[in-house]
């Protein structure tokens, strides 16, 4: 197990206290991210609303996480990070805002950082899906390849359940 | 060929046996002084060879009421979970399995962040979760007996000792199903209650 001692306090407390779990009724968008590494599951949903200046803004968003402290962290951290924040902004999230937020994370629990990023990132093109707008280019090459991992993680589960 | 650790039955660390019945020849792995029939030179460890045997010993006189008094209280154990809280699952035989050890699934959740709460509220058990393996992968064990990949991230291993008291097993069953609620809140799969 990774030792209780190499996660910090801040990765501790979003996993013990974790903040915007659970789910949005009509959200906007969903992402579902899978990890191909360790099977790791991730839901985001968020709710966009435009402000008065006709910008975008992510009003609400809630998660649901099925993995180890590290995913329920990183899951936790991204939603303090993309609340409130238009979605252009959203979208420059990466994974070293959230190691930051969390103070870090040992390293053979960085893949769970890219789960969050990933999921976000779903959940921004399924929202732009469902609002019929344009779809930014490096969004549908992240989504492509996420649908790719999403067949990978299906396909291990698969070959696990026959092992 | 039996071999055994003495530490499995508290005895000292580093000590150990090998049973070899005659006739099976052996490629001893440390030359030297030719010490044990040649098979392992090297000095002998004796105060961990002596605590190994009085181990042995008491282990031999105690073995009964030491298995009926562990299995009592894993029964209690298992019990207690399984009927505390909702999809959870032996895994092994009720009867036939080692006194000392339940292992159980816990669907919906995942086993690093159940032994992590665990571990903060002082308790200490062991995962097949893929997340504290370096392979990443499943236990094998829980597969080949028919778990699916998620039910084997989910699953606990309790081991019970000498020292386990009724008061521990009693405080796991207090603090297990309010750590299990918490974490399948955030579980996706929660509705499949």
């Amino acid at each position: 197990m990774t030792n209780i001692k190499s996660y910090s306090k801040k990765v501790l407390e979003h996993f013990r206290n974790p903040h915007n779990f659970g789910k949005i009724k009509n959200p906007s968008g969903v992402g579902e991210v899978g990890n191909i590494i360790c099977g790791d599951v991730m839901f985001l949903y968020i709710k966009v609303l435009k402000n008065k200046k006709k910008e975008e803004i992510i009003k609400d968003i809630k998660f649901e996480t099925y993995g180890c402290a590290a995913a329920i962290a990183t899951s936790s951290a991204i939603t303090d990070l993309v609340k409130g924040k238009p979605v252009q902004e959203a979208l420059k999230i990466n994974k070293e805002d959230i190691l930051k937020t969390l103070r870090g994370l040992p390293p053979i629990k960085i893949h769970c950082s890219l789960l969050a990023v990933d999921a976000l990132k779903e959940a921004i093109y399924d929202f732009f899906i469902k609002r019929r707008g344009k779809i930014p280019k490096n969004l549908i090459s992240i989504h492509e390849k996420n649908k790719k991992e999403r067949d990978i993680v299906e396909e291990k589960r698969k070959k696990w359940a026959k092992a | 060929m039996l071999t055994a650790s003495s530490h499995k039955i508290y005895g000292p660390k580093g000590a150990g046996f090998l049973y070899l019945k005659s006739g099976i020849l052996i490629v001893p792995l440390l030359h030297g002084g030719g010490h044990e029939h040649n098979l392992r030179s090297s000095t002998l460890n004796v105060p961990s060879i002596i605590g190994f045997a009085k181990a042995a010993k008491l282990t031999w006189q105690n073995s009964n009421s030491e298995s009926k008094g562990l299995t009592k209280l894993r029964d209690k154990l298992i019990d207690g979970i399984l009927k505390n809280i909702p999809k959870t699952k032996l895994n092994g035989d009720p009867k036939k399995g080692l006194p000392n050890i339940a292992n159980i699934t816990f669907s919906f959740i995942e086993g690093e962040s159940l032994l992590l709460e665990l571990n903060l509220a002082g308790i200490y058990a062991s995962t097949g979760s893929a997340c504290s393996s370096p392979s990443l992968s499943p236990s094998h064990v829980l597969m080949a007996i028919g778990k699916n990949a998620q039910d084997a991230h989910g699953s606990i291993r309790f081991s019970l000792g000498r020292w386990t008291s009724e008061e521990d097993i009693n405080y796991v069953l207090k603090v297990l199903p309010v750590i299990v609620k918490r974490l399948r809140q955030v579980s996706p799969f929660k509705n499949k209650l």
